[in-house]
């Protein structure tokens, strides 16, 4: 056999963690990744490109290494031992077989500044040897062929005629997956050796074999490990069988990869083969229903709508409970970029009702390969202070070396909004409006003009469906995005552009639009030791959709309101109490944001196993807002006007990230050990030059002109965050079969005060491969893979605003007093508030049966968080209504998450696979010290979740008021009047009736392949309690706001309309009709079930059959159409049960589109 | 090439990580541009100013200025009624509000707010170097009288009230309700010592009437004598203010308008107007002329209006009339001019008056008639007013006449004016009869606002007024 010598200390053979551990890994497992479609890439994508690199067998006429020149001397030594010293000094490896050893002859010899190569064949020519270079790394020492082969089996047809058969020779073939189509990327290696090289991008493949006997390895992610043993054959081909379980897949994580087979943590994800099924503008909606214990919600149905990603549950009572984006290494401004400086002045955006306004918009889904979402301590403490609501890790798509592709991707579609409220029609409206003035029990009163518009003024015959009118129109939507990627030996590249446009339901052209560019280019240095990664990402979107949704005038408009002036001069109609909405269609709404987004990774190997490396990163976002609003669009009954108002916004944000690590990787004992050490520097300066109102102008041809302004006021402002740490890593791995995983993380953030700014997080996580003991291994036929793990840690949380702890003044904009600029205390500065932290425990069972065709995963966890950062509430009397503080409450998410997946059906055209997954999460405050001594004692109750419906309890028409009655618990009040303490500390009459935390959610996906045919479908569930849209309309019967017919009938069938319906508070019973709703309202009676199963995604896509298109040079064309939010299962009677209330719900949309591989 | 190259990445990388081990200087950020830290606000005359103004325009503030006085206590009061549909205002105009209505939460943190900011300015001073001797006394006692004017519309609206004096707010945040008559206490002290603390003349505030003098602290405490029933103190302070060269009445030919321009010498303190320095109408005017003319949301009771004579200058030129179609409704109409354009067109610069003579005539008035031993002063006082607005010249000779006839002079001089008629009603003890007349839903709990509820929550020791 042969040996490996390492003459030169300093050569490794790949130079990544993973590529170390293929080395040394004697099993049929790999974990070698390799350049291909699916796989996932992360900030280590370098390594990838270290392997991809193709090698070619090499002349030792061209190879650089033996034209180096040495000096070198020696006597009477064994040829062994010369060679030996030459390499030492040359810095090659040598690969020599044992026949070397035969050559006993003492040789000496004198070269003087002589080239390798003249050495070389100077010396092995008269030994009967020959050598050959490979990579320009490895010299192969061999017996000289006596004859010449006439088979030429390289790329390069660079045949060497001395080659011998018996000892070295090569081995070529062609890698295919399961239908036969070439694969291109495969890593082959020769089992126990050193070499190591990809198929082409026909999938051919040449590697150089010592001996006969030999085993070749080949790899590829997504599919079985595939053994070889070649004794003497030239030509192998191999067919690669796909593995389902996708155990050995690389899998991102934090600063580093690892596969599902060997993490201690715990983390679910999708690649871009999910994302292209799914026709969303956000990535983010993608995960909807795909992952155990995320929970995503979409805000409103609008075109760039906040998005709100919950990971098993929310852990803070004051903080937004956002997870950490990372995008390549580089943590991304998840927050909204407008709201994101310390001054309050913000516009609003379309997105921004509730969520604000999503940066994540601007990240082209198509560009993305794969999420990650890390959940628990084990995967999230490496991210310390960011970690506890969990990680998204994103990773953009890479360009792969071969063939030159291009891509493009076309689609168009229409969206709509799939379910509306039943609203009450003008007659039925009129005469409730009529009841109510004639109610000499309630409020009677003459319908006047004023009072009563509706009644006196209007069309009694006309109606509007304002619903229908104003969420009715269907958006259109555009989608290109086309994409270059390719690459050559050592450098690849990915090039993409998109473009996306997309309508709104609103009456109109608003719309959205987005474009956006990502170039990457990856280099590996020709001795492997060096790589680097470049990514740039440039997107720019804009949004033109109204900043008020009309959801709610769509609701509470009465059916009989005219638009226009009923005079007929074309002027939209204002009354005082009411809205035009298309007032605020006549709003120019315009916002701008851009975002760039730049990394670059370094790396470089000192020594065999020890990598050093550094990411840095670069954000820039920026949104420029510009909202007019001419006088025709605004209401007159509100202040005297002469002009219409505007407002100008520009605010950027500059984030800066330089993280160095270090690696090393070696063998232990039966093990593997993995340590690394980091840190982190981040800068990140958010600006807003400019916030600007401005009103009476001269003329309303001037609003984009602030100079016209007789008043205008600007403000700006500023704020920096900085943030620094240093991290570290053991992973131990025994046999595959025992690993342990230790993390640590040592943060400092320039959010909080002098003294407090540092904190310390970290994990234990360990892994029992069980299948793996001897006594399972290949004993129960069905059953391939079983793994426990478990781990515990702390993460922590710095998502407060910057400042908190700064005692300062603001200068505010234009009041002057008495000469001097007016300086106003800015907040009530508290300089003790320190981390809040995330006690993390997981323990979670994996199997795999039927050759991992059946997998599933089941993992329960328990988070508590303390130190809860809030802002405190403070009664006014202290100036403030809050302030920054830590509350000693600990509040405790546990759950338990399931998932599953299978190949139901796997034959030569037909596959069927499965996923699901479900997961309950259960919120509870367990303990907040003295609480009754502080201000929340009025909003949480300990024991119950922090999310809580707190109600009135309804028990039905009081007979002697004629009016709801609700249990008076404190006995204070009577039953028609119920307080707003909480029953069960005695303070009032609202008692908990339930949480408004999902009780469990899940989905499931059924993914059908029948030859060129896929077809995809999600179902998305969630068992919830809701409000019911009573709890959205603010004023009982009578009153002039349109209501649903099922609010109005569960009311009135209470009691009698004599009482219940009221036009207004004055008058008998007025205000008691007022609040007798307002209270029902809040009362249990409108709890609801909010539980809905919603057909997601629905994706049908047809590849045309191959044949057909070699002839016209194209690779591939797919056909697809895909369907979103196609229907709803659900009892909610009102517009959505995930939006609830009375928004612009998610819209159904469906696309069909065209892509084109050349 | 590439060992270049490699060597040089390698020293980037080492240099990146050598970066990391400054520690807390890393993490260290400079300010805000947009702020100053409190330090340096109050290491210098110049931002000291500044921090002062601060307390100025919270004051001056759109809300403070009409909702939180004047607005809401027409409503609360008889004065004025609201005709629009917003229910907050209909609670308010109707006396309907509970524990839970939501209009007086702007009310009690408006003033809490700028008590912050004058309790801020006045510890800012002691704590921090670098302000010159001068200028802490002026402005400590400036803060102090600007504090006890929130005081006094405070303990006015809503009774017992916690009594803030500093700005630690692991103290404040949990203060209970002060007892009024501590309240008060505390106002005569700041009161008193701005007194004695500040200039007899405008030179503080640049020779302009938006500033607080001694004259200011004196008009206060006589307004505030008057309430506690300490008439011989009332009429002394009352007395000061008369006496000073710095006021006069604004004769009957410019009452029109001159009474409410910025800087007439009737005026003792004005606010500036909110928004910005240089606009030169009010936040009153735009609320209250808004929607004329066929839309307007208020009127002056006409039980009110029928209390003037025809003659009485103040009926014909500071209310309005407007027509609804054949009803005839009836605006204030002190401050004329609802957006800046109207007054800048009629060169007409108004500022919002917090005190003017007037009241001080009829505080001493008022003062002796209840003493009793001076009656002819008190008669020769409200005729000042009475005369000034072409009124009938009263001639009684009975005190408690007089007293009849002085706070029926207050309320036609007064109207729709800071907070005066509806304080004067509960002063008096006549709210419950009055009101209880005019408005069915009156009970006499609402003489006082409801502490508002999110207060409560967030204050476990603040206890809700008795009846809500």
């Amino acid at each position: 056999m042969y040996k490996k010598l390492f003459e030169r200390p300093a050569c490794a053979p790949g130079f990544s963690t993973l590529s170390m551990h293929a080395d040394q890994m004697d099993s049929s497992i790999t974990v070698v990744p390799i350049l291909i479609k699916i796989m996932k890439f992360s900030l280590l994508q370098i390594l990838v490109i270290a392997l991809a690199v193709q090698f070619s067998w090499s002349s030792p006429a061209t190879a650089q290494l033996t034209e180096k020149r040495i000096s070198i001397e020696f006597t009477d030594q064994k040829l062994e031992s010369v060679l030996k010293s030459i390499a030492g000094k040359a810095q090659f490896r040598l690969v020599y077989s044992n026949q070397i050893n035969n050559n006993t002859a003492l040789i000496s010899g004198h070269y003087s500044n002589t080239r390798i190569r003249d050495i070389l064949d100077r010396l092995l020519y008269t030994n009967q040897l020959m050598y050959e270079v490979i990579n320009d790394q490895f010299v192969i020492i061999k017996a000289q062929l006596k004859t010449k082969n006439g088979v030429n089996p390289t790329e390069t047809g660079e045949e060497d005629v001395l080659r011998e058969k018996t000892d070295g020779f090569t081995v070529s073939g062609v890698v295919t997956d399961e239908n036969n189509a070439a694969l291109p990327g495969v890593s082959i290696r020769v089992k126990n050796g050193t070499q190591l090289v990809t198929s082409n991008a026909r999938g051919r493949y040449t590697i150089g074999v010592s001996a006969a006997g030999s085993t070749l390895q080949f790899n590829y992610v997504g599919y079985k490990t595939y053994e070889q043993t070649v004794n003497g054959d030239t030509d192998v081909n191999v067919q690669m069988k796909p593995d389902p379980a996708k155990l050995d897949e690389v899998v991102i994580i934090g600063y580093g990869t690892t596969t599902r087979r060997t993490s201690t943590g715990s983390q679910a994800g999708i690649s871009a083969k999910d994302l292209e099924k799914q026709p969303v503008t956000n990535v983010l909606q993608a995960l909807q229903g795909q992952l155990p214990g995320v929970q995503v919600t979409q805000t409103n149905g609008l075109p760039g709508a906040g998005i709100a990603v919950q990971i098993r549950g929310a852990n803070s009572l004051g903080k937004s409970n956002r997870p950490l984006y990372i995008i390549d290494g580089v943590p991304f401004l998840s927050e909204p970029i407008n709201t994101s400086s310390t001054t309050t002045a913000v516009l609003p955006s379309a997105e921004g009702f509730t969520a604000g306004t999503s940066p994540m918009n601007s990240i082209n889904p198509g560009d993305i390969e794969n999420i990650e979402i890390l959940k628990d301590a084990d995967a999230t403490a490496i991210y310390g202070s960011r970690g506890a609501n969990g990680v998204v890790l994103i990773t953009t798509k890479r360009g792969q070396v071969g063939k030159t592709k291009f891509n493009l991707n076309m689609s168009t579609g229409v969206s709509e909004v799939s379910r509306f409220a039943d609203l009450m029609k003008t007659d039925q409206y009129l005469a409730l409006r009529k009841k109510a003035f004639s109610n000499i029990t309630t409020n009677p009163a003459t319908p006047n003009a004023t009072n009563a518009p509706d009644l006196v003024l209007w069309d009694q015959q006309a109606y509007t469906d304002w619903q229908r009118l104003l969420l009715g129109n269907t958006a259109k939507t555009h989608d290109v995005t086309a994409n270059v990627s390719g690459g050559e030996g050592r450098t690849s590249f990915y090039i993409s552009g998109t473009y996306h446009k997309e309508g709104n339901v609103y009456p109109g052209e608003q719309g959205y639009q987005r474009g956006g560019l990502n170039a990457n280019i990856n280099h590996i240095s020709l001795n492997q030791r060096f790589a680097l990664s470049l990514s740039t990402m440039y997107s720019t979107d804009k949004n033109t959709i109204s900043t008020t949704d009309l959801g709610n005038y769509a609701y509470n408009l009465p059916p009989n309101y005219p638009l226009y002036n009923l005079n007929g001069d074309g002027k939209l109609y204002w009354v005082s109490g009411l809205n035009n909405p298309y007032g605020f269609l006549n709003q120019t709404n315009d916002n701008r944001s851009s975002n760039l987004l730049g990394s670059l990774n370094l790396k470089y190997t000192i020594l065999k196993g020890l990598d050093i490396r550094s990411t840095f990163g670069y954000n820039k976002a920026d949104m420029k807002q510009v909202t007019i609003r001419p006088l025709n669009s605004l209401n007159p009954n509100g202040s005297v006007r002469s002009s219409g108002t505007a407002a100008y916004a520009y605010t950027y944000a500059n984030n800066y990230i330089v993280e160095p690590q270090i690696t090393y990787d070696s063998e232990l004992w039966r093990g593997k050990i993995s340590l690394l050490a980091g840190g982190t520097y981040q800068s990140k300066q958010s600006q807003q030059p400019y916030y600007t109102t401005a009103s009476n102008f001269t003329s309303d041809d001037f609003l984009s002109n602030v100079n016209q302004a007789t008043e205008s006021s600007t403000s700006s402002s500023s704020s920096y965050y900085k943030y620094t740490s240093l991290f570290g890593r053991i992973n131990y791995n025994v046999e595959n079969k025992y690993i342990v995983n230790l993390n640590f993380r040592r943060d400092g953030s320039s959010r909080f005060g002098p003294n407090k700014k540092f904190g310390n997080f970290g994990s234990a996580g360990a892994a029992w491969v069980f299948s793996e003991e001897k006594f399972l291994k290949n004993k129960i036929s069905f059953f391939s893979f079983g793994k426990l793990r478990s781990s515990y840690g702390v993460a922590g949380s710095d998502d407060i605003g910057d400042y908190q702890y700064l005692a300062a003044f603001a200068a505010s904009a234009a009041a002057v007093y008495n000469g001097s600029a007016s300086l106003v205390p800015t907040r009530i500065a508290n300089s003790d508030f320190k981390w809040e932290s995330t006690k993390k425990f997981e323990v979670a069972l994996e199997l795999g049966f039927l050759n991992d065709r059946l997998s599933l995963t089941s993992s329960y966890y328990n988070n508590r968080s303390s130190n809860q950062l809030i802002s405190y509430p403070l009664s006014t009397q202290t100036g403030f209504s809050g302030f920054q503080s830590n509350l000693p409450a600990t509040v405790q998410n546990s759950g338990a998450e399931f998932s599953l997946s299978s190949v139901n059906i796997k034959s030569k055209y037909l596959t069927w696979n499965t996923s699901f997954n479900i997961s309950k999460n259960s919120n509870k405050l367990i303990s907040f010290p003295d609480i009754e001594k502080t201000s929340y004692y009025t909003t949480y109750q300990v024991g119950k979740p922090i999310s809580a419906n707190y109600a009135y309890q309804y028990i039905g028409i009081d007979p002697a008021t004629n009016f709801p009655a609700f249990t008076d618990f404190n006995g204070v009040g009577g039953t028609a009047a119920p307080t707003g303490g909480f029953a069960e500390l005695g303070r009032g009459d609202r008692y908990y009736a339930g949480t408004l935390f999902p009780s469990f959610m899940g989905g499931i996906t059924n993914s059908f392949t029948y030859k060129g045919f896929n077809l995809d479908f999600t179902f998305q569930f969630v068992k919830q309690k809701g409000r019911s849209l009573a709890r959205s309309t603010f004023y009982p019967p009578g009153y002039m706001y349109n209501v649903a017919t099922n609010v109005i009938n569960d009311y009135l069938s209470q009691g009698s309309e004599d009482y219940l319906v009221t036009a207004g508070l004055t008058g008998t019973n007025g205000r008691t009709a007022y609040f007798a709703f307002s209270n029902w309202a809040a009362s249990d009676a409108n709890i609801v079930d909010a539980s809905f199963i919603r057909m997601k995604n629905v994706s049908l896509s047809y590849v045309l059959p191959g044949n057909w298109l070699k002839a016209i040079h194209v690779d591939k064309v797919r056909i697809f159409t895909q369907g979103q939010n196609l229907f709803t299962v659900t009892g909610f009677k009102g517009i959505d049960p995930e939006s609830q209330g009375v928004v612009t719900p998610p819209l159904r949309t469906i696309i069909a589109g065209l892509q084109l591989t050349l | 090439m590439l060992r270049i190259l490699n060597k040089v990445i390698f020293g980037f990388i080492l240099i990146s990580i050598t970066t990391l081990y400054s520690c807390e200087k890393t993490v260290e950020i400079a300010a805000p541009l947009n702020e100053i830290t409190t330090p340096l606000v109050f290491s210098s005359d110049k931002l000291a100013a500044g921090a002062l103004a601060g307390v100025y325009t919270g004051i001056a503030q759109a809300n403070t200025q009409s909702n939180d006085l004047t607005i809401y206590s027409s409503l609360l009061a008889d004065d004025l009624n609201y005709l629009g549909v917003n229910p907050s205002l209909v609670e308010v105009g109707s006396n309907g509000y509970t524990a839970l209505s939501t209009f007086q939460n702007s009310i009690f943190s408006d003033w809490y707010s700028i008590i912050y900011r004058a309790n801020l300015v006045i510890e800012g001073l002691q704590k921090y170097e670098g302000t010159s001797a001068k200028v802490k006394k002026q402005y400590t006692a400036e803060a102090k009288v600007i504090r006890a004017y929130c005081y006094f519309n405070l303990v006015n609206t809503f009774g017992d009230v916690p009594l803030i004096k500093e700005t630690d707010v692991t103290v404040t945040g949990l203060l209970p309700r002060e007892t009024t008559a501590n309240i008060y206490r505390q106002i005569i002290e700041d009161l008193t010592a701005g007194k004695t603390d500040l200039a007899a003349d405008y030179s503080g505030s640049s020779n302009t009437r938006l500033g607080v003098n001694k004259f200011v602290a004196t008009a206060l405490l006589a307004r505030t004598y008057l309430f506690l029933g300490d008439y011989q103190a009332a009429e002394s302070n009352a007395s000061e203010v008369i006496a000073s060269a710095l006021y006069r009445l604004i004769p009957a030919e410019n009452m029109e308008t001159g009474v409410w321009v910025k800087n007439n010498p009737e005026s003792i303190w004005q606010m500036s107007s909110p928004l910005n320095i240089a606009n030169q109408y009010t936040i009153e005017a735009s609320t209250l002329l808004f929607g004329l003319p066929g839309n307007s949301q208020y009127d002056i009771r006409s039980s009110f209006v029928s209390l003037f004579e025809q003659t009485d200058l103040r009926r014909q030129k500071w209310m309005r009339e407007y027509r609804v179609g054949t009803l005839v409704r009836t605006l204030p109409y002190k401050y004329k001019y609802p957006t800046n354009a109207e007054a800048v067109a009629a060169n007409v610069a108004e500022a919002p008056t917090v005190l003017r003579l007037a009241e001080q005539y009829l505080i001493r008035a008022e003062a002796r008639a209840r003493i009793g031993t001076n009656l002819d002063g008190a008669r020769s006082d409200m005729n000042q007013i009475r005369i000034r607005a072409r009124a009938t010249v009263s001639t009684t000779a009975s005190a408690s006449g007089l007293i009849q006839e002085i706070l029926l002079e207050n309320r036609r001089e007064l109207f729709c004016e800071q907070a005066f008629r509806w304080n004067n009603l509960k002063r008096t003890g006549e709210a419950d009869a009055v009101l209880t007349v005019l408005k069915p839903g009156f009970r006499p709990i609402a003489k006082l606002l409801p502490i508002p509820q999110a207060n409560i929550d967030a204050n476990p020791n603040l206890i809700q007024t008795e009846g809500y």
